[in-house]
Formats: C-alpha cells, sequence, structure tokens
C-alpha cells in the first residue's frame, strides 16, 4: 500500500498538504440535516448549519476540508495533484483522519469532516479506501457529526451505496459544464461516468424517502413498532463545476444546473471560480485572476432558480449569454422586462411580488399576509424587510410611484449599479467604486 | 403623597433576581413601579429606592403564574429577555407579564403591542448571540481529558451554550467559563452539567486536578494543546492566496468577537 511509503512525514506536514490540495472544493453544512446527540458517542448537527471560522479569503470554514492522498493516477489539466505535475505527494492513513476529526471536532473547530481524495490505483481501490475512513470513525471512534464524501465515478455500485449509509452528504463534481470541456480537459473522465453514481445516489434517496414514509404510515396502524429505517445521505447530494476554465457561458452553466436540480434532485450545485495553477494551452493563462464576481452571480442566479421560480431561460438566451457582472440577475433581468413593471404591491400575486427587485421571500410573504388587514403604502414597505432603494423604480403603492421615476433601461442601471458597487468590491476585494461612473455605465449597459 | 413617588425595584441582574422583583412589584399597586438592574447607572435623585434580594420561592411562583395563566411560550420569551444586556428589559418584563395576565396566552401574538415587540427583538438578538458562540467557541485541552473554554458574551448564554455542547459532547469533561459574569459551566462525563457562580477559574482548575489527582500538572500551564498548532496550519493552508479578502473575513467574523478564537490567537 502506498501510504506506507511516508510514514515518517509528520502529521502536521500532511495536513498541510492535503488541505491545501483540498481548498478548491466547496462545502456547506447548511441545509443538512439535525440530528441529536448519543450518549456514548461523540457529535450532533444543526441543519441550519454551523460555521465556525473564516478563512483569511473570507470563505467559511465549518469541515475540516482534507483529501485522503494527493496521489493521483489520472492527468487533469486544471488539477493541482494531476499525475504530471511534480509534487510532493502524501497520504493519510484511516487513523489518522479519524483521529484529526475527533480532536478538532471536540475543540469545536468544525462540524465535521469533508473527505475527498485523488485516485490511488483505481477508483474502486480509492472508494475502498475512503469507505474503510469512515467506517472506522463512525464505529471505533463513535463520531456522530457531519460527514461529507466525495462519490468516485467509477467505484463500484456497492461501496457507493454501503458509503450511503454512513454519511450525511455525498457529491460527485461534474466539474465542468459540458462533456466537450471534460473531455479536452479531464482525458481520464467521462460525463456518463460521472452521472452513474449521482443517478445512483439519487435513487437511493428516493427510495429511503419511499420506505420512511411507509414506516410512518405503518406506525401511525400500529402495524409495527421499534422498527426503522436507517438514514441514507440524509443531507441530500452535491455536486461543483468550475467557472472560467472554459469557454461555456452562464446562460449554459445555469442550464446545466437546473435539469440538475430537477432531474437529480440536487441539494446544492457549488461554483468554483478556477484558480490558474498549471500552465497549458487549454487553460487560461497563470495572470488572469479568478472570476470572483462572475461566480458570485451564479450563485445569486441558483437562488432564483430554487426559490424564486425563475426558469434558466427566463435569465439568460442564447442572445444574451452571460449575466451582467455589475449588478445581480434579478435586476438585470428586471431592467431587460421593464413592460413587466411598475406592479401594484396591493394587487399583484406572490411570484409577481418576488420578481421585483428588493423584494425577497421573506417579504413577499409579509405583503401577501398584511393586505388582507388593509392598504400598503411605500412607509410600511420598509418594515417588511423591501430594499426600497432598489424596489421603487418597479413598485406603485395605491397606483403611486413613490417619486416621479421614468421606466428607462439606461437611468434604472445607473441608480442600480451605483447602489450595487459596495457589494461589488466586498466579493470581488477590488476597488470598483474608483471607477469612474462612466466607466462602469459603459460595462453596464454593453 | 408619598404614593406618587417614583418606586424603583433594585435586584440582581439574574432570571431569579428579576422575576424576585417582579413578585414584590405586585405588593405596589396603585405606584409606578420600575425595576433595575443597576441603580449606579442613571440613578434617580426623588425616587424611592428598594433593593430586592433574590428569593427563589418567589421567583418559581412568578414562574408558576406565568406558565399557568399565561403559557409556557410566554415563560421562554421572559427568561430570553431576562438574559439579555438590555436596559430596559426590566421593565419590558413586568408589562409584558402584566399584559399577559390580563390577555391570558394570545399575548405572544399581539405584534400591536410594543412590549411584545421589544421582546421579539429582544429574544432575537440574545439568541443570535447563543448561536454564534456555538460556532466561535474553542476549547482547549487543559489537562488529559479536560476541555475549558472561555466566552465573553454581551448577554448570558451560558444556559443556551452548555444545553448545545451537553448535546454534542455527552462523553467530554469540559468547562465554559464566562468572564464578563465569572460564571462557569461545568460538565462531567456522563452528567447533567451545572452552573457555578463567583469562579476564580485558575481556582476552579487547580480544585479539579486535585481531585482528579492530577496535580502533575501546574495550575499555570505546563500542558500545552498540541492542537491548537494543527489547527491553525489548517486554518492556513485552506485558504485560497488568490482569493484573499480580508474585507469581507472581517465582515463574516468582527474583529471584536476574535478574542477567544483559538486560531486567531
Ligand atoms: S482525478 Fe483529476 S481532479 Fe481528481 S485529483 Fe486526480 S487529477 Fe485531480
Amino acid at each position: 500500500m502506498s501510504y506506507v511509503i511516508q510514514e515518517n512525514m509528520s502529521i502536521e506536514r500532511k495536513l498541510e498538504i492535503l488541505s491545501d490540495a483540498a481548498k478548491y472544493d466547496v462545502a456547506c453544512t447548511s441545509s443538512g440535516v439535525d440530528r441529536a446527540g448519543k450518549k456514548g458517542s461523540i457529535g450532533n448537527t444543526a441543519k441550519c448549519g454551523i460555521c465556525h471560522s473564516f478563512s483569511a479569503d473570507g470563505r467559511c470554514i465549518s469541515l475540516l476540508k482534507i483529501l485522503l492522498t494527493n496521489e493521483c493516477i489520472f492527468d487533469c489539466k486544471y488539477c493541482l495533484n494531476r499525475a504530471s505535475n511534480d509534487n510532493v505527494r502524501a497520504t493519510f492513513t484511516p487513523d489518522e483522519i479519524c483521529k484529526l476529526t475527533i480532536e478538532f471536532y471536540r475543540r469545536n473547530y468544525i462540524e465535521g469532516l469533508f473527505l475527498s481524495s485523488g485516485i490511488l490505483v483505481s477508483p474502486d481501490y480509492t472508494m475502498g479506501l475512503l469507505y474503510e475512513t469512515i467506517y472506522l470513525l463512525r464505529t471505533q471512534y463513535k463520531f456522530n457529526g457531519y460527514i461529507h464524501v466525495k462519490g468516485i465515478p467509477g467505484a463500484s455500485s456497492e461501496l457507493i451505496e454501503r458509503m450511503g449509509y454512513l454519511t450525511d452528504r455525498m457529491s460527485v463534481n461534474l466539474e465542468l459544464p459540458t462533456g466537450e470541456s471534460l473531455k479536452k480537459l479531464a482525458p481520464h473522465k467521462n460525463r456518463a461516468n460521472m452521472l452513474k453514481p449521482i443517478t445512483q445516489i439519487r435513487n437511493g434517496i428516493t427510495d429511503n424517502k419511499e420506505k420512511k414514509n411507509e414506516l410512518v404510515a405503518m406506525k401511525k396502524m400500529h402495524l409495527s413498532r421499534n422498527v426503522s429505517v436507517p438514514n441514507f445521505v440524509p443531507a441530500g447530494q452535491s455536486t461543483q463545476m468550475i467557472i472560467g476554465a472554459t469557454p461555456e457561458s452562464d446562460y449554459q452553466i445555469i442550464t446545466v444546473a437546473e435539469s440538475l436540480y430537477n432531474k437529480y434532485d440536487m441539494r446544492r450545485v457549488f461554483y468554483s471560480a478556477y484558480v490558474p495553477i498549471n500552465e497549458d494551452k487549454d487553460l487560461p493563462a497563470l495572470d488572469v485572476k479568478p472570476p470572483l464576481l462572475r461566480e458570485h452571480r451564479l450563485y445569486q442566479a441558483d437562488w432564483l432558480l430554487r426559490f424564486y421560480g425563475f426558469k434558466a431561460n427566463e435569465l439568460l438566451d442564447e442572445k444574451k449569454p452571460d449575466f451582467n457582472t455589475l449588478i445581480d440577475p434579478k435586476c438585470d433581468w428586471a431592467v431587460r422586462h421593464l413592460d413587466k413593471f411598475p406592479v401594484e404591491i396591493n394587487r399583484a400575486d406572490y411570484y409577481t411580488l418576488l420578481r421585483v427587485p428588493g423584494i425577497g421571500v421573506k417579504s413577499a410573504r409579509r405583503i401577501v399576509s398584511a393586505r388582507r388587514y388593509g392598504r400598503i403604502d411605500f412607509e410600511h414597505l420598509k418594515k417588511m424587510g423591501v430594499v426600497l432603494k432598489r424596489a421603487v423604480f418597479f413598485i406603485t403603492c395605491n397606483g403611486r410611484m413613490m417619486y416621479d421615476i421614468k421606466l428607462e433601461e439606461n437611468y434604472i442601471l445607473n441608480n442600480l449599479i451605483s447602489d450595487e458597487i459596495r457589494n461589488i468590491d466586498k466579493v470581488s476585494g477590488d476597488n470598483y467604486h474608483q471607477m469612474s461612473i462612466f466607466e462602469y455605465m459603459k460595462q453596464g449597459v454593453g | 403623597m408619598e404614593n406618587s413617588r417614583k418606586l424603583i425595584l433594585n435586584c440582581e441582574d439574574s432570571y431569579d433576581g428579576i422575576l424576585t422583583a417582579v413578585y414584590d412589584a405586585f405588593n405596589y399597586r396603585g405606584r409606578s413601579v420600575y425595576i433595575t438592574v443597576d441603580s449606579e447607572y442613571n440613578f434617580e435623585l426623588f425616587a424611592e429606592y428598594v433593593e430586592i434580594r433574590t428569593d427563589y420561592d418567589k421567583s418559581a411562583k412568578v414562574i408558576n403564574t406565568i406558565e399557568n395563566k399565561i403559557s409556557k411560550e410566554a415563560l421562554y420569551m421572559v427568561y430570553g429577555v431576562a438574559i439579555s444586556a438590555e436596559r430596559d428589559k426590566c421593565n419590558v418584563i413586568l408589562a409584558f407579564i402584566m399584559s399577559g395576565l390580563k390577555e391570558g396566552g394570545s399575548i405572544t401574538k399581539k405584534l400591536t403591542n410594543p412590549y411584545v415587540q421589544r421582546c421579539y427583538d429582544i429574544r432575537k438578538k440574545v439568541s443570535n448571540e447563543a448561536h454564534f458562540y456555538n460556532e466561535i467557541l474553542r476549547f482547549e485541552e487543559i489537562a488529559g481529558n479536560v476541555l475549558c473554554a472561555k466566552i465573553s458574551p454581551v448577554a448570558n448564554v451560558m444556559v443556551s451554550v452548555m444545553e448545545h455542547f451537553t448535546d454534542r459532547f455527552p462523553e467530554e469533561n469540559f468547562l465554559i467559563y464566562d468572564d464578563n459574569r465569572r460564571i462557569c459551566g461545568v460538565h462531567q462525563r456522563s452528567q447533567r452539567y451545572f452552573i457555578r457562580e463567583n469562579v476564580d477559574l485558575d481556582e476552579l482548575i487547580y480544585k479539579w486536578k486535585e481531585i482528579r489527582c492530577d496535580l502533575s500538572i501546574d495550575k499555570s500551564g505546563g500542558f500545552s494543546d498540541s492542537y491548537t498548532q494543527l489547527w491553525k496550519v489548517f486554518f492556513d493552508s485552506i485558504s485560497i492566496k488568490e482569493r484573499e479578502n480580508y474585507k469581507l473575513q472581517r465582515n463574516n467574523l468582527p474583529l471584536k468577537y476574535r478574542k477567544h478564537i483559538t486560531e486567531f490567537l
């Protein structure tokens, strides 16, 4: 076994190498699962998720995010661990991973473990090692906290299934938005191979839910007692796409995301701005900055798909395939559909309200319930959580607009962008506010 | 004549202290009664002050009354407000209980009542802070199998934090010390936790070790937690250099909360 080789590498050095190699993977414990603590075990989980810290890049740290090994027989061009790279390799033993997880967990550094891996020997062999580790952690170490494990495409379906009963979440990364890009940059991978475990996990989750419902029904009729159905991937599955390494448009990306949500019952799709690591003619140059703002806009669009009733082809289309990075996708949609506005707050239905920039899920609900008791005016909206600075351009209260505003695309865009600049600075870490208003108008309307 | 003077009941800043004052307030019907937990702040020259000594029988009676005549939900509300650090909390509680006794269990739904509104706001703030400490609290191993954490919360969130960690770590021995209040939550393996007041943390740790015959480690340290270093290594290497953004980090985790967070020490 290959991990015997680095027997004398210190645990500190291994941790450094194998967390550094895992840092591009996104994971999040929110939209997770509630599980109470157990006598004799260590750990519980919270549905709302618990973020323990924030690293220097401002991202949340909630899990011990590591690779089992950074050795890899594959040669994906975008990846630090690819076989052809000459870098230091390390491999944890299952015991080392368990100990780190438990010791970090009991100091309240983390919510649990996020374990991924390079491909050692073969996909099935690697999945076997991952399984061995998680099995040890759940049984011997009695860890009852959150576990997220990568499903390795090409591993046997039996291993994937057994893993599903031990973990809270599983993910198989799609890596790139289209099969063609994948072929070009990850010669050892193919789309069909990836969709296999994704489909298997989806089916497993659906079956598991049905069995649980049956059991509840039977218990109600007092037919069975003291039987339980074990959980299968209770926090659902997620996946990730790299953004900006390949030429796909935002439209292509959110269309893929949409079908992942609809067809594969994905809990989350993550987007990861590509950070140039390797020099390659098929990749962006090393000095290209990661497209953080674009990533941010994709997350916002993702939100619109999941909670706002938007469809991908409403937000973008072949003619306008990319988001305007300087305003959020909802504002972007609204200024391009001014014929649908203004909307009357006292009459519009819930989904129409949701489409107004500055009105979110909470405030839309509040509006709908409050107007049963009386007419709503502008002064009420602020208390309901509406961001008036954005909404004013798109709404009327009792037939009146708040100010005398012309519904004109450039005028509204200009206002929305200057309001958005501070957020943009925060996300990108750049100083957009130093741009002249003229410069960003050019970008904004273009 | 005397009855028109403002009456201020000054009580201990604790759940039971405040409820004792509420109990006594009912004995002064017809006068304008206020409750305060710190008379030094905003001392009023022409008011009459009464010192209230915490009486657990009295507070238990008030608790019973709230639960039976108003609702359990109302009791949770009162508790949430009582542990907050808001200046107006005692009078908000008094007014809330008075209205509750008049209107019954529906009081917690009456969001048009300004006191009820205020109760909701305060409780929200308190539960946010409690959740926040579940996230940022860090234990350090101070001796074999004893974990210790320090927190400095604005509200007294000890009970909620102890509940969380007792559920999470049933088999651990741990101490959580609130250095603003000098109170300490103590949990021993497989047992119910308790909270000690007026604690000198060093002394407490020393005694603990004495009981465990574990004085080999002197109280000023001599024991260093090797995982602190490993955690710092992880914390640094998990960040993506090309995305470095301290502004965003500060936004998500403001500097003023970092006092006891291992990775920032
Ligand atoms: S399979 Fe590809 S992406 Fe995964 S570790 Fe190996 S080279 Fe990297």
